[in-house]
C-alpha cells in the first residue's frame, strides 16, 4: 500500500515538475537561445572580472603579444574570413595545466599549460582546439545540455528521496564536452594549423605532453589532464593525419626557438606559482627538468631551496601533496614522517641556496633563504648575517618588516 | 507523525549541548594574550562576500546587489564590535589601490589562499575551549605589504558566503519532503538559506594567526558577526557580548 502511494506521488511530482519547467528541457526556441546567449556573455564577463579582481590575469606584455600573435594568425583562417571573429586570448596566472574557451569568444590558457609545451606547434594546437570549440558553438551547446541534465537530475533527486546519489556521476560528465565535440574540435584544429602553415608531422606529441600532467596540477575531467581520453584523442589525430586528408606540411613552421625564448621565463613563473600553491614536490620535478633542459641557473637553485624550505615549514601541506600524488592516505603516520624530515629538508634547502650563490654571489634572495633556514635551525649568528645581507642588498623588499623582526629576534637570542 | 517520547528529545538536545560545549571553533595563537595589548590598529582587508541563488536548473547566480548590502552590514557591525572590545579598526585602503595594481590584487589573493591553506592545520582536529589557544600557525610575510600600506599592527580578514534557494528549488524541496513524509511518516525540513562567516586576526609582522573563528547557519550577516566575535577576547582578555 505504501509502495503504491510512493509510486503515485513520484508520478505526480515528475509530471508536475516537468510541466513547471518547460524551458529546462532543451530549447529550439530562438528567443530562449538569445536569452541564454545573453546570460552566457554576462557570465563570461563576470568570470574575467573575477580573475582580474584577484590579479590572476597575466600582465606580461611579451607573453601576451606572443600568444596573441599565434592565436591571431589561426583566427584569420576561420571559415568566415578575416575580421569576422573577434577572439581574445588571456593568460591565467596558475600552475594548473588547462585551457578553455568561453561563449563570448574568449580563450584562456594557463601558465601551467604554456610551460609544459615544447614548441609553437603545440601552443597553436592548444589554441586552435579552443578556437574550434568557439567555431562550432560548443560552449553554448554544453551550457544548454548541462542545464537540461541538471534539471532532470533535480527531478530524479526528488524520486531518490533527496539523497543526491544521482548527482555524483552526472556532475562528472557536466564538466566535459562530448567525445564527438572534442574530436570535431581536434579535427578543425588540425585544419586551422595546416592553413596557418604549421608542420603537423608530430601533432600527436601534444597528447603525450598532456599525459605527463600530474593529478594535482590538473582540473578533474579536463581534456588537459592525464585523462584516459588523451590516448583516444591521440589515436584519432594520428588516424586523421595518416588518412592524408590534411596537408602535413613537413617544411612548415615548428617555431621551437621562438617558443623556447619565451618559455624560459614562463617556466620560472610556473615554478613560482607551484610553490605559492603548496606544490613543493611538483616544483622540484619541474626544476629538475628545467636544469636538464636549460642548464644551471641561480633562479632554479633558489627555487629548489625554497621547495625544501617550504616543505620543512609546512609538513602538512607537503604530506597532503604527497598523498594526492602517490595515492596515499594523509594520516597521522604520514604527517609524523613529514614532520620528522624537517631537519633533512632544511639542510637540502641550505645546499641549494649556496649553489645559487656560487653561480651568482649577488643573488640576494638566496641570502634570504639562508637566513630563514638558519633561523629555523637555531643558528642565530648565521641567520643574523644572512638576513642582514639580504636586507642591505635589496632596496624594495616586500617583507622588510618580517626580516627586521627576525634580525631583532636573532640578535636577542 | 510518529510519536517520539519527550525524554528522547530532551536527551538529544542535552547531548547536542554537551557536544557544543566540548568543542570550539575558535583557534588562538598562544601569544595572543600578550600580543593583543600591543595591537594599536587593525586594518580590515577587502572582504570576500559571496551570496548565491541556488536554482532548480543548476544555473546558480551570484547576487551582486545583495553582496553590496551584506558587505556594508558586516562593515558597520564590525566597526561597533571591535570598538566594543577596545580595538581600533581602520580601513586597509587597499581596495582603491588594488583597482590599479594587479600585483596588489594578486598579493591579496595569495594572502587569502595562504589563510585557507592554514585552516587545514587549524581545523585538522576538534579541540576543547581549554586547548583553543595552542595553535602556532602563521602565513608568513605575505601580510607585510598590506600592514605597511595601512600602517597597522594587525590585519582582519573576513569572508562571508551565503546562499538562498530560488522559488523553484524551494518547491522541489517541499515536494521531496512531502514524498518522504508519505513514505516514512516523518517530514524533514531543509534550510532554504544559510550563510557562513569566517574571520581571522593576523599579525601584520609575522603573519601569525592570532585568533580565528567561524560560524554558520540561517542568520543575518550582522548576527553572524556577533556570533563569531562573541568569542574574541577584548583588549583586557575578557569575553563580552
Amino acid at each position: 500500500m505504501q509502495g503504491m502511494r510512493y509510486l503515485l506521488v513520484c508520478f505526480c511530482l515528475l509530471v508536475g515538475i516537468v510541466k513547471l519547467t518547460p524551458a529546462q528541457t532543451g530549447s529550439t526556441n530562438p528567443e530562449v537561445d538569445a536569452e541564454d546567449r545573453q546570460v552566457l556573455h554576462q557570465r563570461a564577463t563576470e568570470f574575467r572580472q573575477e580573475l582580474d579582481s584577484r590579479g590572476l590575469l597575466v600582465s606580461n606584455e611579451a607573453w601576451q603579444e606572443y600568444v596573441d600573435s599565434v592565436g591571431g594568425a589561426l583566427v584569420t583562417h576561420l571559415p568566415e574570413g578575416p575580421g569576422t571573429w573577434n577572439v581574445r586570448f588571456y593568460l591565467i596566472r596558475s600552475y594548473i595545466v588547462n585551457a578553455f574557451a568561453l561563449p563570448d569568444t574568449s580563450v584562456y590558457i594557463t601558465i601551467g599549460l604554456l610551460s609544459r609545451l615544447e614548441n609553437e606547434v603545440q601552443l597553436a594546437q592548444a589554441l586552435s582546439h579552443e578556437i574550434s570549440h568557439i567555431l562550432h558553438d560548443h560552449p553554448f551547446k554544453a551550457y544548454q545540455n548541462s542545464r537540461d541534465k541538471t534539471a532532470r537530475t533535480q527531478i530524479l533527486d526528488v524520486v531518490l528521496l533527496g539523497t543526491s546519489i544521482a548527482f555524483i556521476p552526472l556532475m562528472a560528465t557536466l564538466a566535459n564536452y562530448s567525445r564527438e565535440q572534442e574530436e570535431e574540435a581536434d579535427l578543425t584544429a588540425l585544419r586551422l594549423m595546416s592553413d596557418a602553415g604549421y608542420n603537423l608531422e608530430n601533432a600527436y606529441n601534444f597528447f603525450d605532453v598532456l599525459s605527463e600532467s600530474k593529478t594535482t596540477e590538473s582540473v578533474k575531467n579536463s581534456i588537459y589532464s592525464s585523462h584516459p581520453t588523451n590516448s583516444q584523442r591521440r589515436e584519432y589525430v594520428t588516424a586523421r593525419i595518416a588518412s592524408g586528408e590534411i596537408p602535413l606540411l613537413p617544411d612548415g613552421r615548428i617555431g621551437k626557438e621562438r617558443y623556447l625564448a619565451c618559455r624560459k621565463q614562463i617556466a620560472l613563473e610556473n615554478i613560482h606559482l607551484k610553490l605559492l600553491g603548496f606544490q613543493y614536490e611538483l616544483a622540484r620535478d619541474v626544476i629538475t627538468r628545467e636544469l636538464e633542459l636549460a642548464g644551471e641557473s641561480p633562479w632554479l637553485h633558489y627555487y629548489m631551496g625554497e621547495s625544501w624550505r617550504l616543505s620543512a615549514k609546512d609538513p602538512r601541506g607537503a604530506a597532503v601533496e604527497f598523498g594526492e600524488l602517490h595515492g596515499k592516505e594523509v594520516d597521522d603516520e604520514l604527517l609524523r614522517q613529514f614532520r620528522y624530515r624537517k631537519r633533512k629538508y632544511l639542510l637540502r634547502a641550505d645546499e641549494e641556496y649556496h649553489k645559487a650563490l656560487a653561480l651568482d654571489s649577488t643573488f640576494v634572495l638566496a641570502y634570504r633563504g639562508l637566513g630563514l633556514v638558519a633561523y629555523e635551525q637555531g643558528k642565530m649568528s648565521s641567520a643574523l648575517e644572512a638576513l642582514s645581507t639580504y636586507e642591505s642588498f635589496a632596496d624594495h623588499i616586500k617583507d622588510r618588516r618580517y626580516v627586521e623582526y627576525l634580525i631583532k629576534k636573532a640578535g636577542e637570542l | 507523525m510518529k510519536y517520539w517520547p519527550r525524554w528522547k528529545w530532551l536527551l538529544s538536545i542535552s547531548g547536542l549541548l554537551v557536544l557544543s560545549a566540548c568543542y570550539t571553533s575558535v583557534r588562538m595563537h598562544p601569544d595572543f594574550s600578550n600580543a593583543r595589548r600591543k595591537i594599536g590598529t587593525i586594518a580590515l582587508l577587502p572582504m570576500e562576500v559571496s551570496q548565491v541563488q541556488l536554482r532548480l536548473d543548476g544555473d546558480n547566480r551570484r547576487m551582486p546587489d545583495k553582496e553590496h548590502q551584506i558587505t556594508k552590514l558586516i562593515r558597520d557591525e564590525l566597526a561597533t564590535t571591535m570598538e566594543k572590545r577596545g580595538y581600533s579598526l581602520v580601513d586597509s585602503n587597499i581596495d582603491s589601490l588594488s583597482k590599479e595594481k594587479a600585483d596588489i590584487r594578486f598579493g591579496l589573493y595569495l594572502l587569502k589562499q595562504d589563510y585557507y591553506h592554514a585552516t587545514g592545520e587549524l581545523y585538522a582536529n576538534q579541540v576543547s575551549p581549554q586547548s583553543a589557544d595552542t595553535f602556532r600557525v602563521d602565513i608568513g610575510p605575505v601580510v607585510n605589504q598590506f600592514a605597511d600600506r595601512a600602517q597597522s599592527d594587525a590585519l582582519l580578514l573576513v569572508s562571508y558566503s551565503g546562499y538562498e534557494e530560488s522559488s523553484g528549488l524551494i518547491a522541489k524541496d517541499i515536494a521531496g519532503a512531502i514524498l518522504m513524509g508519505a513514505v516514512l511518516g516523518v517530514v524533514p525540513t531543509k534550510a532554504t538559506s544559510s550563510a557562513t562567516l569566517q574571520a581571522a586576526l593576523i599579525d601584520g609582522t609575522t603573519g601569525d594567526i592570532l585568533w580565528t573563528n567561524i560560524a554558520s547557519g540561517q542568520y543575518k550577516a550582522s548576527q553572524l558577526v556577533t556570533t563569531v566575535f562573541s568569542k574574541m577576547p577584548d583588549i583586557q582578555g575578557k569575553l563580552i557580548n
